[in-house]
């Protein structure tokens, strides 16, 4: 089977005013179906471009980003965005909710992208806030909610349009141990129960430990560091 | 107390650089409706402005009893003389009345556009010069008496077409010449006079207009009132004729200033939305800096107040850019509106109106905000982003 | 629309300052309707005047002799002439000012589309002292068919020296937007009759209908050059002309009208710019995670003007409905022939309004717009 996620020499830089900062210099990586793979590495060294460029987010300087059998280094703007809504689902640290809406109404804003009917709508927002725990809290808003019970408002928004691929970047960052793991054993849910394809970015190596797979960033080169019994 | 206020005001404006845009709405607002309302005013300022100057407190107006405007009074031949020998006239250097019996009548002109227009022919009798001091020929020469001659105020000038000395007027029986252009800083100055019994003829009319005179002193007026009112042969009013041309002046210019004031009202009313705004921005953007300085010990109060002193600040600017532009357009310009010439006019007085009126929008304004900013918990300000 | 939610929790992030925003592009489009609605009232004037109709009156003011009129009733082209003339006066006090017109048996076959009835016109002919009272003027005086009302008027003398005339109120009749404060008809030949005989057998004005309305220019200069040397010379103005108002006043009063709408738009448009932009700044990081979940960068760009134009357009929809309800309660306020026309809010004062709503919208949200397009999502999302 074709990995979900290829990246085959990809060359990344930033500009900074004047000068321009090579990140990534020919990076290759191959995440198969169904992985949950950990991303670790010091501030600055690549981790969250990666994410960004699985993602669609960001264009890569020149290399392949192969994700979902699709080229996305030869996809526009608008094709990313429409590409984006049915196979990516992105988790944040600071999970990025609208604090207007309910809880409902955030995880609902992927399906507006969609042709479903607003019955349709409603029942797989249910269900996505079923699976993470809190559908006792549809109508709440984020400011009524715990760091944890708005992460998993954020993981129902990220998993209710069904995207194959999760990219979480610092998932638990804001949070505390307890919440932090069981955000994390959610997580693990998902990719072995609901066979998500996980990359998570993060600081901190208790929550790496929940990935079946351990990469690390150093100065733009990637090591394995662990392959955990799944 | 006030050292307070003067230090958290001081930083408050340093800050200002950083909410420019949000500040320019209410400098904008304020601009915008000033500006316009005073655009507006200049010219039921200006009309008023003509009309009060051509009455003067030394002068008695005769009119028919219970008219209201000149153009329905008349006066018979024969009351005309009874009128003159009344007491509390004054007297010129021969001991003659100096009693006007005028003529007031309308006469079609071309404006300077091409389109029909108007203006007020009037007579003056031989005393008439006397009775108006303040009619200055400017060019060319006075009418004189019995022939069939006119002369041009300025005003009339600017704004009709053939009004140069020598260009004719027609007339029932002819051309009527144009020999001088006269000036009276009034509204007369857009009219054209001639000798009143010399229009009498022309135009068939059987009675004078109204009969103008003037006061032996202000004081006198009583008395020449009491001999024309007890005067059984007489049905007339007699009024100051300053006062008669307050009343005609405020009457006529009544609608125009309400249309001036309905709009800037409205227009201050969305100003003060736009200010509010800003203010309660201001407030939420200021609040970390605000909350620090009342942890240190700085008092409500003058927070309250450093908010209200910038609303007014930037309102008064508003109001002062916006006087400024209606005073460049506008001050001064001559304008006509029916058959009065005048000057428009943004006075000293309306600029003062402006910035009284920025300033209460700006108290309304940063009233509410400056509350908030005031009541807010100290704690919660400091957390917050 | 099923955004509507997103846009709507958008604009109500800060209630306080989207009803600030709204009430202040309410009172902008007030003014609008006030001020662009007076342009409409004097379009209609124009409009409604006809061409083949003039005004005949003095050239120097003052009263024309009735003969006259017969004089031009036969001149060639001419169909009809009808006389009628004004007594200003007032009812009690000289506060309650009222303005009647004295219309002879004429005035019908010039003006047919008067509304009122020929059996109306019939009343005053049969009681010489009847009057029609328009609609608004009988509410404000609180009169009704059949009761008597006495004017004075000084300028007008009676025979008998008195200045007070009688009249009965035949019948109350529909407003017409030329009269704006409404209106009173009374017959011509009651107040000929009764006045100074120094003054019967005068009229104040002529109306003149001619046959073919491409000559009423044409015999409007016969008309005055006919009696340019007689007693009395004669001025006409054909109704065109009579009804233009800036020909009038010698003002540009729609000009004006205009310039005061443009500047209460010019301030609203600043007002909504500004928090919009505000709005958009402060958001920058929630249109970046509506990317990250796929919506375009034309779709966040169409949420940001529907959140411009939702403001816009409901605050224009309710200060015209404002201006509307004004404009039918000024002319209660103002004395009668202060000839100040009321705003009539036409079909035109609303296309006018919309497009101002959009405008005001569209340039609002195109900043902000833009910065949206350039955006770099990934650095949008790492400034929290």
């Amino acid at each position: 089977m074709s990995p979900a996620i290829s990246l085959r020499n990809v060359i990344k830089n930033y500009r900074r005013g004047k000068e321009s900062v090579e990140v990534l210099h020919g990076l290759n990586l191959e995440i198969p179906v169904g992985e949950f793979v950990s991303l670790m590495g010091p501030s600055g060294s690549g981790k969250t471009t990666i994410l960004n460029l699985v993602g669609g987010l960001d264009h890569a300087d020149s290399g392949e980003i192969i994700v979902g059998g699709e080229h996305l280094e030869k996809l526009s703007g608008g094709q990313l965005a429409k590409w984006r809504s049915g196979h990516i689902g992105f988790i944040f640290q600071f999970y990025n909710l609208m604090p207007m809406l309910s809880a409902a109404g955030n995880v609902e804003l992927p399906l507006l992208l969609t042709n479903l009917s607003k019955s349709e709508r409603r029942r797989r927002v249910e269900i996505a806030l079923e699976i993470v725990g809190l559908k006792d809290r549809a109508a709440h808003r984020p400011g009524e909610m715990s760091g944890g019970q708005q992460q998993r408002v954020g993981i129902a928004r990220a998993i209710v349009a069904d995207p194959p691929i999760l990219l979480c970047d610092e998932p638990t960052g804001d949070l505390d141990r307890a919440t932090a793991d069981e955000i994390l054993s959610l997580l693990q849910q998902l990719n072995r129960q609901h066979k998500k394809t996980i990359v998570m970015v993060t600081h901190d190596p208790k929550a790496a430990d929940h990935a079946s797979r351990q990469l690390e960033m150093d100065k733009g080169k990637l090591i394995e560091r662990a392959m955990v019994a799944a | 107390m006030l050292r307070q206020i003067w230090i958290v005001s001081a930083l408050n404006f340093k800050s200002l650089k950083s909410r420019f845009w949000q500040s320019m709405v209410i400098v904008v607002g304020l601009a915008a409706t000033i500006g316009v309302m005073l655009s507006m005013l200049s010219v039921a300022a200006g009309m008023r402005q003509a009309y009060y100057a051509s009455g003067d407190p030394n002068r008695a107006i005769v009119v028919t009893k219970g008219v209201e405007q000149e153009g329905q009074s008349t006066i018979a031949r024969a009351q005309a003389p009874l009128i003159a020998v009344a007491p509390g006239i004054a007297k010129d250097k021969d001991g003659k009345p100096l009693a006007d019996r005028t003529l007031m009548t309308g006469v079609p002109l071309l404006r300077k556009d091409g389109s029909k227009g108007f203006t007020s022919m009037r007579g003056l009798s031989e005393k008439g010069p006397g009775v108006r001091p303040e009619l200055k020929i400017v060019a060319g020469r006075m009418f004189q008496s019995g022939k069939r001659e006119l002369i041009a105020g300025v005003g009339a000038q600017a704004l009709f077409q053939h009004m140069q000395i020598g260009d004719k007027v027609i007339l029932p029986d002819g051309e009527w010449p144009i020999v001088g252009i006269y000036e009276t800083r009034s509204q007369l100055d857009g009219q054209l006079l001639g000798d009143t019994e010399t229009l009498l003829t022309t135009l068939h009319k059987p009675a004078y207009t109204t009969m103008l005179v003037r006061l032996a002193s202000p004081d006198s007026l009583d008395t020449f009132k009491k001999a024309m009112t007890t005067n059984p042969a007489l049905s007339v009013d007699v009024v100051r004729h300053s006062d008669w041309y307050k009343r005609v002046g405020d009457q006529t210019t009544f609608a125009l200033a309400l249309l001036g004031y309905v709009v800037g009202t409205v227009m201050a009313i969305g100003a003060l939305f736009g200010c509010l705004n800003t203010m309660y921005s201001a407030v939420a953007s200021r609040g970390r800096e605000i909350a620090t300085l009342r942890a240190l010990g700085y008092g409500a109060l003058p927070v309250a107040v450093s908010v209200v002193l910038e609303a007014m600040l930037l309102s008064v600017v508003g109001a002062l850019i916006g006087a400024g532009i209606a005073w460049a357009l506008y001050d001064g310009k001559l304008d006509l509106f029916g058959n009065v010439v005048f000057h428009l006019s943004v006075s000293p007085r309306q600029i003062e109106l402006g910035v009284t009126w920025a300033v209460v929008v700006a108290l309304l304004g940063g009233l509410f905000p400056s509350i908030r900013a005031a009541r807010r918990p100290v704690v919660e300000a400091l957390r917050a982003t | 629309m099923k955004y509507l939610p997103l846009v709507w929790a958008s604009i109500m992030r800060k209630p306080t300052r989207a009803v600030l925003t709204l009430l202040s592009v309410m009172l902008a489009f007030t003014l609008f309707g006030l001020t662009i609605g007076m342009n409409a009232t004097f379009a209609k004037f124009q409009e409604d005047a006809r061409e083949d109709r003039m005004f005949v009156f003095a050239r120097f003011g003052g009263l024309v002799p009735i003969a006259l009129g017969r004089q031009i009733e036969s001149m060639p082209g001419v169909e009809v002439v009808a006389s009628s003339s004004f007594v200003p006066g007032y009812i009690h006090e000289p506060k309650n000012r009222v303005f009647v017109q004295m219309m002879d048996e004429k005035v019908a076959k010039v003006n047919p589309e008067y509304p009122i009835t020929p059996a109306q016109w019939q009343l005053i002919r049969n009681n010489r002292q009847g009057m029609l009272v328009s609609k608004s003027q009988a509410d404000r005086w609180h009169l009704k068919a059949g009761d008597t009302l006495t004017i004075a008027s000084p300028s007008a003398k009676k025979l008998d020296g008195s200045t007070s005339w009688t009249f009965k109120v035949a019948a109350v009749t529909p407003d017409m937007s030329i009269f704006g404060q409404g209106y009173m008809f009374g017959n011509y030949d009651y107040m000929d009759k009764a006045r100074l005989l120094s003054d019967q057998g005068k009229t104040g004005q002529f109306r003149v209908k001619v046959r073919d309305a491409s000559k009423t220019v044409e015999i409007s200069q016969q008309i005055e050059s006919r009696f340019a040397n007689s007693s009395t010379p004669l001025q006409s103005l054909t109704e065109k002309v009579a009804f233009d108002v800036s020909t009038n006043t010698g003002m540009d009063i729609a000009a004006v009208d205009r310039d005061v709408a443009l500047a209460g738009m010019f301030m609203v448009l600043f007002l909504t710019a500004n928090g919009l932009a505000q709005a958009v700044r402060e958001r920058f990081a929630e249109f970046a995670t509506l990317k990250t979940i796929g919506f375009s960068d034309n779709g966040v760009i169409a949420l940001v003007f529907a959140e411009a134009a939702i403001p816009c357009v409901l605050g224009a929809a309710l200060g015209i409905g404002l201006a509307a309800i004004v404009s039918n309660v000024i002319p209660r306020f103002l004395p009668p022939g202060q000839g100040l026309p009321i705003p009539t809010m036409s079909v035109m004062v609303f296309v006018w309004a919309a497009l101002s709503a959009a405008l005001v919208a569209f340039i609002s949200a195109a900043l902000p717009a833009l910065r949206l397009k350039q955006m770099d999502i990934a650095t949008a999302l790492s400034g929290r």
